[in-house]
Protein backbone atom coordinates (compact mmCIF):
# COMPACT_ATOMS: atom_id res chain seq x y z
CA UNK A 1 0.00 0.00 0.00
CA UNK A 2 1.16 3.18 -0.95
CA UNK A 3 1.32 6.13 1.75
CA UNK A 4 1.39 10.03 1.55
CA UNK A 5 4.48 11.45 3.24
CA UNK A 6 4.44 14.76 5.00
CA UNK A 7 6.47 16.45 2.24
CA UNK A 8 7.67 14.01 0.33
CA UNK A 9 5.53 15.07 -2.79
CA UNK A 10 7.37 12.57 -5.49
CA UNK A 11 4.66 10.26 -5.20
CA UNK A 12 1.41 12.25 -6.08
CA UNK A 13 3.27 14.22 -8.83
CA UNK A 14 4.47 10.63 -10.30
CA UNK A 15 0.80 9.63 -9.94
CA UNK A 16 -0.59 13.19 -11.10
CA UNK A 17 1.99 13.48 -13.96
CA UNK A 18 1.44 9.47 -15.28
CA UNK A 19 -2.74 10.48 -15.62
CA UNK A 20 -2.13 13.48 -17.24
CA UNK A 21 0.91 12.79 -19.72
CA UNK A 22 -0.53 10.68 -22.25
CA UNK A 23 -2.99 12.93 -22.66
CA UNK A 24 -1.11 16.10 -23.11
CA UNK A 25 1.16 13.99 -25.71
CA UNK A 26 -2.12 13.51 -27.55
CA UNK A 27 -3.26 17.49 -27.19
CA UNK A 28 -0.22 18.45 -28.85
CA UNK A 29 -0.55 16.07 -31.40
CA UNK A 30 -3.78 17.41 -32.51
CA UNK A 31 -2.41 20.33 -33.64
CA UNK A 32 0.04 18.94 -36.02
CA UNK A 33 2.21 15.83 -36.22
CA UNK A 34 5.31 15.98 -34.38
CA UNK A 35 9.07 14.13 -34.31
CA UNK A 36 9.94 12.48 -30.28
CA UNK A 37 12.66 15.04 -29.63
CA UNK A 38 10.31 17.93 -30.11
CA UNK A 39 7.59 16.37 -27.92
CA UNK A 40 9.97 15.61 -25.04
CA UNK A 41 11.60 19.34 -25.30
CA UNK A 42 7.88 20.98 -25.18
CA UNK A 43 6.79 18.93 -22.47
CA UNK A 44 9.79 18.85 -20.13
CA UNK A 45 9.55 22.92 -20.93
CA UNK A 46 6.37 22.99 -19.86
CA UNK A 47 6.00 23.00 -16.29
CA UNK A 48 8.05 19.90 -15.99
CA UNK A 49 5.72 17.36 -16.77
CA UNK A 50 8.67 14.78 -17.72
CA UNK A 51 10.65 13.54 -14.93
CA UNK A 52 13.30 13.38 -17.95
CA UNK A 53 13.12 13.54 -21.82
CA UNK A 54 14.23 10.15 -22.32
CA UNK A 55 11.22 9.15 -20.25
CA UNK A 56 8.54 9.97 -23.25
CA UNK A 57 10.07 7.28 -25.65
CA UNK A 58 8.29 4.33 -23.59
CA UNK A 59 5.41 6.47 -23.48
CA UNK A 60 5.20 6.72 -27.11
CA UNK A 61 5.74 3.27 -27.80
CA UNK A 62 2.81 2.34 -25.54
CA UNK A 63 0.83 5.12 -27.06
CA UNK A 64 1.36 4.01 -30.69
CA UNK A 65 0.94 -0.01 -29.29
CA UNK A 66 -3.06 1.20 -28.26
CA UNK A 67 -2.97 2.55 -31.38
CA UNK A 68 -3.60 6.14 -30.77
CA UNK A 69 -1.11 7.41 -32.53
CA UNK A 70 1.01 6.02 -35.74
CA UNK A 71 4.43 7.09 -37.10
CA UNK A 72 6.11 7.69 -40.22
CA UNK A 73 9.96 8.37 -40.78
CA UNK A 74 11.25 11.14 -42.42
CA UNK A 75 14.94 12.13 -43.86
CA UNK A 76 16.17 15.75 -41.34
CA UNK A 77 18.32 17.93 -42.83
CA UNK A 78 20.23 18.67 -39.38
CA UNK A 79 20.50 15.38 -38.14
CA UNK A 80 19.24 11.19 -38.18
CA UNK A 81 15.64 10.58 -39.58
CA UNK A 82 13.43 11.38 -37.36
CA UNK A 83 9.86 9.28 -36.53
CA UNK A 84 7.27 11.56 -37.06
CA UNK A 85 4.23 11.03 -34.83
CA UNK A 86 0.41 12.05 -35.80
CA UNK A 87 -3.11 11.48 -33.63
CA UNK A 88 -5.08 8.41 -34.93
CA UNK A 89 -8.89 8.54 -34.93
CA UNK A 90 -9.20 6.60 -31.78
CA UNK A 91 -6.32 9.27 -30.11
CA UNK A 92 -8.96 12.16 -31.05
CA UNK A 93 -11.95 10.40 -29.96
CA UNK A 94 -9.86 9.45 -26.45
CA UNK A 95 -8.57 12.85 -26.40
CA UNK A 96 -12.09 14.35 -26.36
CA UNK A 97 -13.21 12.41 -23.41
CA UNK A 98 -10.31 12.91 -21.05
CA UNK A 99 -10.70 17.19 -22.03
CA UNK A 100 -14.11 16.45 -20.89
CA UNK A 101 -13.12 14.13 -17.52
CA UNK A 102 -10.40 16.72 -16.75
CA UNK A 103 -12.87 19.90 -16.79
CA UNK A 104 -14.88 18.74 -14.40
CA UNK A 105 -12.24 17.13 -12.11
CA UNK A 106 -10.29 20.46 -12.49
CA UNK A 107 -13.19 22.65 -11.62
CA UNK A 108 -13.47 20.17 -9.02
CA UNK A 109 -10.46 20.19 -6.93
CA UNK A 110 -9.79 24.17 -7.63
CA UNK A 111 -13.78 24.57 -5.89
CA UNK A 112 -12.38 22.51 -2.57
CA UNK A 113 -8.79 23.91 -2.53
CA UNK A 114 -9.97 27.50 -3.24
CA UNK A 115 -13.32 27.49 -1.09
CA UNK A 116 -13.19 24.67 0.75
CA UNK B 1 37.89 6.32 -37.27
CA UNK B 2 37.87 9.56 -35.49
CA UNK B 3 39.18 9.15 -31.51
CA UNK B 4 36.38 8.62 -29.12
CA UNK B 5 35.93 12.13 -27.27
CA UNK B 6 35.33 12.27 -23.55
CA UNK B 7 31.84 13.55 -24.78
CA UNK B 8 31.75 10.30 -27.00
CA UNK B 9 32.57 8.29 -23.74
CA UNK B 10 29.86 9.56 -21.61
CA UNK B 11 27.25 9.00 -23.76
CA UNK B 12 28.35 5.33 -24.35
CA UNK B 13 28.32 4.63 -20.84
CA UNK B 14 25.14 6.59 -20.74
CA UNK B 15 23.66 4.10 -23.11
CA UNK B 16 25.36 1.13 -21.37
CA UNK B 17 23.35 1.92 -17.93
CA UNK B 18 20.23 2.58 -19.77
CA UNK B 19 20.95 -0.71 -21.77
CA UNK B 20 21.33 -2.37 -18.87
CA UNK B 21 18.09 -1.15 -17.30
CA UNK B 22 15.85 -2.01 -19.39
CA UNK B 23 17.12 -5.63 -19.19
CA UNK B 24 13.52 -6.33 -17.78
CA UNK B 25 11.89 -5.17 -20.99
CA UNK B 26 11.40 -7.74 -24.27
CA UNK B 27 12.12 -7.15 -27.45
CA UNK B 28 11.89 -5.31 -29.69
CA UNK B 29 10.71 -2.97 -27.16
CA UNK B 30 14.04 -2.86 -25.31
CA UNK B 31 15.56 -2.01 -28.80
CA UNK B 32 12.90 1.02 -30.03
CA UNK B 33 13.39 2.35 -26.84
CA UNK B 34 17.07 2.19 -26.52
CA UNK B 35 17.21 3.63 -30.80
CA UNK B 36 14.86 6.25 -30.09
CA UNK B 37 16.73 7.54 -26.90
CA UNK B 38 20.16 7.48 -28.74
CA UNK B 39 18.46 9.05 -31.70
CA UNK B 40 17.31 11.86 -28.86
CA UNK B 41 21.07 12.35 -27.79
CA UNK B 42 21.92 12.86 -31.01
CA UNK B 43 19.72 15.68 -31.21
CA UNK B 44 20.75 17.13 -28.61
CA UNK B 45 24.45 16.96 -28.96
CA UNK B 46 23.73 19.10 -32.16
CA UNK B 47 21.77 21.97 -30.46
CA UNK B 48 25.01 22.01 -27.71
CA UNK B 49 27.37 24.74 -28.41
CA UNK B 50 30.19 23.15 -27.30
CA UNK B 51 31.29 19.22 -27.63
CA UNK B 52 32.67 18.47 -24.67
CA UNK B 53 31.65 17.08 -21.27
CA UNK B 54 30.77 20.41 -19.29
CA UNK B 55 27.83 20.55 -21.69
CA UNK B 56 26.79 16.53 -22.36
CA UNK B 57 26.66 16.31 -18.62
CA UNK B 58 23.67 18.29 -18.24
CA UNK B 59 22.25 17.18 -21.45
CA UNK B 60 22.39 14.11 -20.38
CA UNK B 61 20.42 14.51 -17.20
CA UNK B 62 17.98 16.23 -19.11
CA UNK B 63 17.56 12.85 -20.80
CA UNK B 64 16.89 11.66 -17.43
CA UNK B 65 18.11 8.97 -15.03
CA UNK B 66 18.09 5.55 -17.03
CA UNK B 67 16.28 3.73 -14.10
CA UNK B 68 13.10 5.88 -14.97
CA UNK B 69 13.03 5.45 -18.15
CA UNK B 70 13.41 2.04 -17.61
CA UNK B 71 10.69 2.13 -15.15
CA UNK B 72 8.31 3.94 -17.46
CA UNK B 73 8.90 1.19 -20.29
CA UNK B 74 8.31 -2.33 -17.45
CA UNK B 75 5.10 -0.58 -16.02
CA UNK B 76 3.65 -1.33 -19.03
CA UNK B 77 5.65 -4.49 -19.68
CA UNK B 78 2.92 -7.83 -19.39
CA UNK B 79 4.29 -10.45 -17.20
CA UNK B 80 7.18 -12.96 -18.39
CA UNK B 81 5.33 -16.24 -18.64
CA UNK B 82 8.55 -17.99 -20.54
CA UNK B 83 11.15 -16.40 -18.82
CA UNK B 84 11.87 -19.70 -17.13
CA UNK B 85 12.15 -20.86 -20.96
CA UNK B 86 14.68 -17.93 -21.82
CA UNK B 87 16.71 -18.94 -19.02
CA UNK B 88 17.02 -22.45 -20.26
CA UNK B 89 17.27 -22.01 -24.16
CA UNK B 90 21.13 -21.45 -24.75
CA UNK B 91 21.89 -24.75 -22.55
CA UNK B 92 19.31 -26.64 -24.25
CA UNK B 93 20.77 -25.79 -27.38
CA UNK B 94 24.18 -26.96 -26.37
CA UNK B 95 23.99 -29.77 -24.73
CA UNK B 96 20.07 -30.56 -24.82
CA UNK B 97 21.01 -33.17 -28.12
CA UNK B 98 22.47 -35.32 -25.57
CA UNK B 99 19.23 -36.35 -24.32
CA UNK B 100 18.19 -38.56 -27.27
CA UNK B 101 18.33 -34.89 -29.33
CA UNK B 102 15.06 -34.00 -27.77
CA UNK B 103 16.45 -31.28 -25.57
CA UNK B 104 17.46 -29.47 -28.61
CA UNK B 105 14.51 -29.70 -30.48
CA UNK B 106 12.51 -28.08 -27.09
CA UNK B 107 15.82 -25.25 -27.17
CA UNK B 108 14.59 -24.98 -30.76
CA UNK B 109 10.99 -24.22 -29.86
CA UNK B 110 11.27 -22.02 -27.39
CA UNK B 111 14.27 -19.53 -28.81
CA UNK B 112 11.89 -19.60 -31.98
CA UNK B 113 8.53 -18.77 -29.64
CA UNK B 114 10.01 -16.38 -27.78
CA UNK B 115 10.24 -12.42 -28.19
CA UNK B 116 13.56 -12.16 -26.16
CA UNK B 117 15.59 -12.77 -29.38
CA UNK B 118 15.66 -10.81 -33.01
CA UNK B 119 15.30 -13.45 -36.11
CA UNK B 120 19.40 -12.85 -36.64
CA UNK B 121 19.64 -14.71 -32.91
CA UNK B 122 17.09 -17.20 -33.45
CA UNK B 123 18.88 -18.12 -37.49
CA UNK B 124 22.06 -18.40 -35.24
CA UNK B 125 21.19 -19.75 -32.73
CA UNK B 126 19.33 -22.89 -35.22
CA UNK B 127 22.60 -23.57 -37.09
CA UNK B 128 25.18 -23.48 -35.08
CA UNK B 129 24.95 -26.42 -34.51
CA UNK B 130 22.28 -28.49 -35.42
CA UNK B 131 21.92 -31.34 -32.13
CA UNK B 132 24.30 -28.52 -30.20
CA UNK B 133 27.49 -30.54 -28.74
CA UNK B 134 26.10 -33.57 -29.66
CA UNK B 135 25.59 -33.01 -33.36
CA UNK B 136 28.63 -32.12 -33.58
CA UNK B 137 30.38 -35.32 -31.71
CA UNK B 138 27.89 -37.29 -34.52
CA UNK B 139 29.59 -35.70 -37.13
CA UNK B 140 33.00 -35.78 -36.00
CA UNK B 141 32.95 -39.52 -35.59
CA UNK B 142 32.06 -39.72 -38.87
CA UNK B 143 34.98 -37.87 -39.99
CA UNK B 144 37.35 -39.00 -38.07
CA UNK B 145 39.03 -42.17 -40.06
CA UNK B 146 39.95 -45.39 -39.08
CA UNK B 147 42.28 -47.69 -40.77
CA UNK B 148 42.88 -51.23 -40.68
CA UNK B 149 44.93 -53.30 -42.14
CA UNK B 150 46.29 -57.09 -42.64
CA UNK B 151 48.42 -59.05 -45.03
CA UNK B 152 49.99 -62.14 -45.74
CA UNK B 153 53.35 -63.70 -45.91
CA UNK B 154 53.59 -66.35 -48.74
CA UNK B 155 56.69 -68.47 -48.49
CA UNK B 156 60.14 -67.09 -49.65
CA UNK B 157 58.72 -63.42 -50.46
CA UNK B 158 58.33 -60.49 -48.40
CA UNK B 159 55.08 -59.64 -46.69
CA UNK B 160 52.29 -57.85 -48.65
CA UNK B 161 50.14 -55.55 -46.47
CA UNK B 162 47.08 -54.24 -47.57
CA UNK B 163 45.25 -50.75 -45.84
CA UNK B 164 41.65 -49.85 -45.82
CA UNK B 165 40.64 -46.32 -44.67
CA UNK B 166 37.05 -46.10 -43.54
CA UNK B 167 35.29 -42.73 -43.25
CA UNK B 168 36.95 -39.26 -43.72
CA UNK B 169 40.63 -38.61 -43.09
CA UNK B 170 41.88 -35.06 -42.51
CA UNK B 171 45.02 -33.89 -42.36
CA UNK B 172 46.11 -31.87 -39.08
CA UNK B 173 46.60 -29.30 -40.03
CA UNK B 174 43.42 -28.49 -41.35
CA UNK B 175 41.76 -30.77 -39.20
CA UNK B 176 42.72 -29.32 -35.68
CA UNK B 177 41.94 -25.76 -36.36
CA UNK B 178 38.29 -27.04 -38.03
CA UNK B 179 37.93 -29.19 -34.60
CA UNK B 180 38.66 -25.92 -32.64
CA UNK B 181 36.33 -23.84 -34.90
CA UNK B 182 33.46 -26.12 -34.39
CA UNK B 183 33.96 -26.61 -30.16
CA UNK B 184 34.07 -23.12 -30.04
CA UNK B 185 31.08 -21.43 -32.08
CA UNK B 186 28.57 -23.27 -29.71
CA UNK B 187 29.93 -21.81 -27.05
CA UNK B 188 29.88 -18.23 -28.74
CA UNK B 189 26.90 -18.76 -29.63
CA UNK B 190 25.60 -19.73 -26.13
CA UNK B 191 27.25 -16.41 -24.81
CA UNK B 192 25.64 -14.29 -27.20
CA UNK B 193 22.09 -15.70 -26.90
CA UNK B 194 22.96 -15.21 -23.32
CA UNK B 195 23.68 -11.66 -23.20
CA UNK B 196 21.05 -10.84 -25.36
CA UNK B 197 18.52 -12.35 -22.82
CA UNK B 198 20.32 -10.38 -20.31
CA UNK B 199 19.71 -7.52 -22.06
CA UNK B 200 23.70 -6.86 -22.24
Amino acid sequence: MQCMVPGDDTMWLTQLRRGALEHCVLALLQRRERYGFELARTLADTGGLLAGEGTIYPLLARLRRNGLVETSWRESVEGPPRRYYRLTELGELTLGGFVQHWKKFRDGVDAILEGG
Amino acid sequence: MPAKTDADRLIGAYLGELRSELRSVRQPRRRQILEAVTTHIEEARATLNADDEVSIRPMLERVGDPANIAAEAADDEPQRRRQWGDMLVPWLLLLGGFIYFIGWFIGLGLIWASPTWRLRDKIVGTLVWPGGLAGLVYLSSAWVGTTSCGGIAPIGQRPVIHCVTHGFSVPPALGIPLVVLLLVAPFAVVIHLERVRRGL
